[in-house]
């Protein structure tokens, strides 16, 4: 709705550019930084940087299901409260991720990217994440169903059935 | 182990057992002993004080004492079906009973205490229809002689038998004197009678002979020495001296016209009342030498018949009392003493509420009066000391009817302008403060609400209305008597009686009433009424269906309306001849009638309800019993209009159960119908079987033939076309007569049968209960039998689950409970032989208890599976009916309650039992216990924390803005 005020652009077409410095203004500090900074690490190898830090972050839902099994593990087939917590997180929390996956992974952009916020950049990446959060899920429902909450059998569905008048009468 | 065992039985007992401040406070008991055959006062001396009894021998074949201060059962004595009371005496103080076949059991009980002194069987003469039974005791001893038509026996220290050796001399009456034991007996084929002197010591026969007497002769009886009768043809009174040597000639008196003798139980006395064809009445008086004179005369009075009865006070002086019923239709009564004269008393019997006076007994100047609807009571002048409902104890009929809502549960009144309902608001406004207060007080506490939740027995004085759970209902019953009753079922005090009215027939012809069916319909606005279907049998041998609609509330008939309660009740004819069935259409209020030529009659008789009945005629089937010549089958009728025929809809036969040729049809069990909550049984691993729920099942119960399927069966018809969806056949009891007791509800059976084979090793005779469940077929295959048309291609496609139990108990009576929604477990409730009501929980008859094996895990979390067990444990604490006796239950009913956990439990048999019960316990309410006041504070605590917590957090937020 509102316009961003994208400043980099506007400024080398400014036409204060060429304005001298004010007096006790040194220019020399923050080009040469600039310049030292971008010698030091080239774009592109940021951006590669960048790509590994967004596939270690894809995988670090997987990284944590050791321990959330070991945790559901200890927390028992009961429906209690303790064991209902982990679940609902483990159910809630890949939801959760895949609707946040576009400002997860923004700040790994590459550099090259035009919209670091589209679903586009880093496709590789964004499929890994999503593997890996319904794998979470799947653990999440593997234990939902151990507990007996998943509604598979006909039982389940029992209460909503329904059954007409019957076509014949008889009196007793 | 043991310990696990142990906690595992002290939970569970929690749960089960009825609680003693229970008793009496949600559950009531009737003590009753049927309408007496006669009632005789007897006075005993004990530790110096003498106490009265009230002795009745009853049509419910029980002997029993009432209490003559406030006519309560002093004890009473239950005698087997099979053991029918033949005869009764008082015989010194000793109250004597002879039972069975050919009366040949005597018991003798003490008249205070009901204890059996002496209990013997006697020789008894076997199928001599015609039986003369006669018990006589020797003063001083304890001797007592017992005559039994053919034989007479001492029984005491000194025993012996006598037989006469001619069995074509039949005795019927004995008497004792110091010097002989007389038998007399009469024949009226060789018109002779027949005398016997014995010797009362060594039973030695003294003379044996008989006397030529007139042909006819009637009211034969013996009396102090003498025996004595009255000749029709001359009117005359014949009698006759009886000496050891049996010489005595026969006399006669023939200056009176005598009509008949009447026994006053004074033979001790050697006295007796002879009535005299102008209406007057001589006592009249045996003396020494065999003379017998009248010593008073009671004048002709304006009655049309008078009855008499004689009795002794404490001080042991006689009464005679005749008792008649005047022109003005009052009761009068004469009391005749030797020393006072005669006291003549008008009592207020009401004729509309007890109907005429059948017998009467004297204790004193008191009189103990049985009416013909059989009401027992006593009188002393003109004030009813107390009076028992002994008609109570042949209920024909029974129906719980619920209460309509109170008036100050606030309604919409339709059509109701603004000022009206404003002005009406303010009115009722004034009772806010009284309401808030019991608000505040039941908030707080609990303890009311308490209250509302046992509805005291003991309350007779809080008006007709609904309580908070509907635990108070009216019950309706109709007695074999004629009478109708309505019951507080809270406290089982009578709220209303009326007698059912003859119609045409009370006018001067006489009859019977017999209530044959009992329904419950919606009358005006929101009440509900009864109608009361019966069978009016009268005296000219014409049978009739008449109809009552009676209002629950009052006892008063809806239609024909009336505005006078203190009448007889009279109902509409509706059908001129027998009934052969009537059904109440569900979920309506109309009635269908079926008379002897099977034609339609609708109730109530509209047009509307006709074309209602045309309209379901093409769909309605009937399955009913009729009788054959080979005996009763199961016969199946659809509805047809045939305008050449009849102008009303007839039932024709559609379909017959087939049995084998010998097999007869002994009774029909109706499913119980209520609302299914659950269309299937859901397993341990959450895969379902489906009920089989064709609502057109019910239940047959067969007498089989002896040979060659020799057994009792059990059918489970489908009445739309009579195929058999289930059918056991269970072996005879000894008696080979079937006692096998069933009932259905939804798709589950349970029967109760008497196993005397016990063929096998292991095997033992005794009562089997069997329960049975029928499904639509296996896991989660459904044919949706609950809306499928019985002729449809899966209808017959049935798999029945069954299992059988070994009960402790034999049963007279058994029914499941019903609740408001079908949700809550349904028990079984059964009425044993040893005089309890017993629930059965549906846990232990559930067919799917594993054998041989440990229930999975699943089902026992989920099904709540126990491994099965072949007995049924016989646990007191499953008693419903505490330590009382509820005795000869012959039918259970069971009614919701507004609380869908508990439902309401009636027996009625002899006595009458009512309970509530809750198979899965009360859900829906709070505990008892529940600690309310805590609840509360610990709300109001926190609440409280949060009001001082609060400006507390939002102050120190603020600070951290200022110095992070």
């Amino acid at each position: 709705m509102s316009k961003s005020l994208e400043y980099s652009t506007l400024e080398p077409a400014s036409k204060w550019r060429n304005l001298p410095p004010p007096p006790g203004f040194s220019k020399s500090t923050s080009s040469k930084s600039t310049v030292k900074s971008k010698a030091a690490l080239p774009p592109s190898s940021y951006d590669q940087l960048k790509e590994k830090r967004a596939l270690d972050f894809a995988i670090a839902p997987a990284k944590s299901l050791p321990m959330q099994a070991f945790m559901l593990y200890m927390s028992g087939g009961g429906v209690q409260i303790f064991s209902m917590g982990i679940v609902f997180m483990l159910l809630l929390s890949p939801f959760k991720n895949i609707a946040g996956i576009n400002e997860a992974f923004a700040p790994f952009a590459p550099s090259t990217a035009k919209n670091p916020k589209a679903l586009t950049t880093l496709p590789a990446q964004k499929l890994v994440y999503i593997a890996c959060n319904v794998l979470t899920l799947a653990v999440g429902l593997w234990k939902c169903r151990s507990m007996g909450l998943l509604p598979l059998g006909t039982g389940d569905w029992l209460a909503f059935e329904t059954r007409g008048i019957a076509p014949e009468i008889s009196l007793f | 182990m043991f310990l696990l065992l142990f906690a595992l039985l002290l939970c569970s007992s929690l749960s089960l057992a009825i609680h003693e401040s229970d008793v009496g406070v949600i559950d009531w008991h009737k003590k009753l002993v049927g309408v007496p055959h006669a009632t005789r006062v007897t006075h005993v001396q004990a530790n110096g004080i003498t106490q009265s009894v009230i002795l009745v021998p009853t049509a419910s074949n029980v002997l029993a004492a009432l209490n003559t201060t406030d006519g309560s059962v002093v004890w009473r004595y239950v005698f087997d079906a099979a053991d029918g009371i033949a005869s009764f005496h008082v015989a010194g103080d000793a109250v004597v009973a002879l039972s069975g076949q050919g009366a040949s059991m005597l018991r003798s009980f003490e008249p205070l205490t009901g204890f059996i002194t002496l209990e013997t069987r006697l020789a008894a003469p076997l199928s001599s229809v015609p039986i003369g039974v006669d018990v006589t005791s020797e003063p001083n001893t304890s001797a007592m002689f017992v005559l039994n038509t053919h034989t007479i026996a001492r029984i005491g220290e000194v025993q012996w038998t006598w037989e006469a050796e001619d069995k074509g001399m039949r005795f019927s009456k004995l008497v004792h004197t110091s010097t002989a034991v007389y038998a007399v007996g009469l024949s009226q084929q060789a018109a002779a009678l027949y005398l016997v002197a014995i010797h009362p010591i060594t039973g030695i026969q003294i003379e044996i002979g008989w006397k030529h007497l007139p042909p006819a002769v009637s009211s034969f009886m013996v009396v102090g020495d003498a025996a004595i009768w009255v000749d029709p043809a001359t009117q005359s009174l014949g009698f006759v001296h009886l000496t050891p040597a049996l010489k005595a000639s026969i006399r006669t008196e023939k200056t009176l016209k005598w009509q008949e003798l009447v026994d006053v139980y004074l033979q001790d006395f050697g006295v007796l009342v002879g009535v005299l064809a102008n209406g007057e009445a001589r006592v009249l008086q045996a003396r020494d030498g065999g003379v017998v004179e009248s010593v008073h005369t009671f004048p002709a009075n304006d009655g049309e018949k008078s009855l008499f009865a004689g009795g002794l006070d404490k001080d042991g002086a006689p009464y005679i009392v005749r008792l008649w019923t005047t022109v003005s239709n009052t009761t009068a009564a004469e009391i005749y003493t030797p020393a006072h004269g005669v006291v003549k008393t008008i009592f207020p019997l009401d004729s509309y509420k007890y109907g005429t006076v059948t017998h009467l007994a004297v204790d004193g100047p008191r009189l103990v009066i049985t009416t013909s609807t059989g009401a027992v009571q006593l009188w002393e002048q003109d004030q009813l000391l107390w009076g028992r409902e002994e008609a109570l104890a042949s209920i024909d009929v029974a129906a719980f009817v619920e209460l309509p809502l109170p008036e100050r549960v606030a309604r919409v009144v339709e059509g109701e302008s603004f000022i009206t309902r404003l002005t009406r608001q303010i009115v009722e406004a004034k009772d806010f403060p009284e309401y808030a207060a019991a608000f505040a007080q039941r908030f707080f506490t609990g303890a009311p609400l308490r209250d509302e939740v046992v509805v005291s027995a003991h309350d007779h004085t809080a008006s007709l209305g609904r309580d908070a759970f509907g635990f108070r209902q009216v019950l309706v019953v109709a007695t074999a008597y004629g009478s109708v009753f309505g019951l507080d079922s809270a406290s089982g005090a009578v709220l209303w009686t009326r007698v059912l009215g003859l119609g045409w027939a009370g006018v001067g012809v006489g009859g019977t009433v017999k209530p044959v069916k009992i329904f419950v319909v919606d009358g005006e606005e929101e009440s509900k009424d009864v109608v009361l279907i019966t069978q009016r049998r009268a005296n000219n041998k014409l049978v009739d269906t008449v109809l009552f609609r009676i209002d629950p509330l009052t006892g008063g008939s809806v239609y024909p309306a009336e505005e006078d309660t203190n009448r007889l009740l009279e109902g509409t004819d509706v059908i001129s001849g027998p009934l052969t069935e009537a059904f109440l259409i569900p979920d309506s209020s109309a009635i269908m009638l079926i008379d002897e030529f099977f034609q339609i009659n609708s109730y109530p008789d509209t047009e509307a309800n006709t074309a209602f009945i045309s309209r379901l005629a093409s769909k309605v089937y009937l399955p009913f019993m009729e009788t054959f010549p080979e005996g009763p089958r199961m016969v199946g009728h659809s509805l047809k209009l045939d305008p050449e025929l009849s102008d009303k809809h007839v039932a024709f036969r559609t379909w017959g159960l087939s049995l084998s040729p010998d097999e007869t049809v002994k009774s029909i069990v109706k499913p119980r119908v209520g609302p299914v909550a659950s269309l299937g049984k859901v397993l341990g691993n959450r895969t379902t079987l489906y009920k089989y729920l064709n609502p057109r099942m019910f239940v047959v119960l067969t007498q089989g033939p002896d040979t060659p399927r020799a057994g009792c069966g059990i059918y489970v018809v489908d009445a739309a076309k009579g195929s058999v969806l289930y059918s056991a056949l269970v072996p005879f009891p000894s008696t080979r007569v079937c006692d096998v007791h069933a009932t259905f509800a939804e798709n589950w059976l349970v029967y109760h049968y008497y196993d005397g084979e016990g063929v096998g090793a292991g095997e033992a005779k005794g009562w089997r209960m069997v329960t049975v469940e029928l499904y639509e077929g296996g896991l989660d295959e459904k044919t949706q039998s609950s809306d499928m048309s019985s002729f449809g291609v899966d209808s017959m496609h049935v798999e029945a689950l069954e299992q059988s139990y070994v009960f402790a108990h034999g049963i007279t009576a058994i029914t499941t409970t019903s609740t408001k929604f079908g949700i809550t477990s349904k028990d079984i409730i059964v009425a044993t032989q040893n005089n309890k009501i017993h629930a059965i929980p549906r846990r232990m008859l559930n067919p799917r208890r594993p054998k041989n094996r440990k229930p999975t895990v699943e089902e026992q979390q989920e099904e709540q599976l126990i491994p099965y067990d072949v007995f049924i444990p016989d646990d007191p604490r499953r008693t419903i009916s505490h330590n009382y006796e509820v005795a000869n239950t012959r039918n259970i009913i069971t009614a919701p309650a507004l609380l869908e956990s508990t439902s309401l439990v009636f027996a009625y048999g002899l006595d009458l039992f009512l309970t509530r019960v809750a198979p899965s316990n009360t859900f829906d309410i709070l505990n008892k216990n529940f600690n309310k006041a805590q609840l509360v504070l610990t709300v109001f605590g926190l609440g409280l924390g949060i009001v001082i917590a609060k400006p507390m957090v939002r102050r120190k937020r603020l600070r951290e803005r200022w110095y992070q």
